[in-house]
């Protein structure tokens, strides 16, 4: 075992000392990554902006008329329901008022 | 300029330029630097300090290079040995052929070997430390360093080169 680890240490000194280093970066290389990350935020940047045009010019109309178009067919759907209720009621129940408008009795 | 960038900049190129040009990727050096500094730069906005920062620019460094060796079509083998790579002549090692020699040597190795040597032999991280920036076990990273070290003593044997 400990054979095993000092082959490691060896080995591993071995490649420290010899293994080759990185050649330096090009003095430009700082700004040049930059001016790249720079170009990157302005094309975001101008692809936002025409996502923030075609917003305004198409997809806020179509959201209002969409909501338009929804309340309307809740609407209908809700005046619809209001009447079949009605119609259950008005055969399932019948009741009389006396002289006050109170209920007197139901069925 | 930014001074953000330049403090970023200036703390980790040599990092990520050391990391870049071990795993073997000297070719192309500059343009997978400045690749892992835009992934950087961009993901400084998501990054919540779980991680410390030099583990974080690690990690982005190496699937810098995972995704570079893929585009080159290099297979990510995790326990094979290509022996087709290990026929070159034995070098007389003086010490710039020594270079080379190792270069190669490592780069005969899988990525997944590759990745612990440098990580763990070559810029010195602690095992708990290579497992935190691959994101695999202690176990793994330990099975992974005693395959790399027996497959890299194999080729350079072959080449001609004792380090005992």
């Amino acid at each position: 075992m400990s054979d095993l680890k000092n082959n490691n240490e060896s080995m591993d000194q071995f490649l420290r000392k010899n293994f080759p280093q990185a050649p330096l970066p090009p003095p430009s290389e700082r700004v040049r990554i930059w001016q790249a990350i720079e170009a990157q935020k302005n094309s975001e940047f101008s692809w936002l902006k025409s996502l923030e045009f075609m917003k305004l010019r198409w997809i806020l109309p179509a959201g209002i008329a969409a909501t338009l178009v929804f309340s309307l067919a809740l609407h209908q759907n809700h005046k619809a329901r209001e009447e079949k209720i009605n119609q259950v009621l008005s055969s399932a129940f019948t009741y009389d008022l006396d002289a006050d408008g109170a209920v007197e009795s139901f069925f | 300029m930014n001074t953000k960038w330049t403090q970023l900049y200036n703390d980790h190129s040599l990092l990520v330029r050391g990391i870049l040009f071990r795993m073997g990727a000297e070719a192309e050096l500059d343009d997978l630097v400045q690749e892992c500094f835009i992934k950087i730069w961009n993901g400084l906005k998501n990054f919540r300090g779980d991680a410390n920062m030099k583990t974080w620019v690690t990690r982005i460094t190496i699937n810098v290079a995972y995704d570079h060796f893929r585009r080159k079509g290099t297979k990510i083998q995790l326990e094979e040995l290509d022996d087709s790579r290990l026929e070159a002549p034995v070098v007389d090692p003086n010490e710039s052929a020594l270079n080379k020699t190792l270069q190669q040597a490592m780069q005969s190795l899988s990525l997944a070997h590759r990745d612990v040597l440098v990580l763990h032999v070559l810029e010195e991280n602690s095992v708990e430390e290579v497992a935190e920036i691959l994101k695999i076990s202690l176990g793994t990273v330990k099975s992974r360093l005693f395959h790399a070290r027996k497959n890299l003593k194999e080729i350079l044997q072959k080449r001609g080169i004792q380090y005992e």
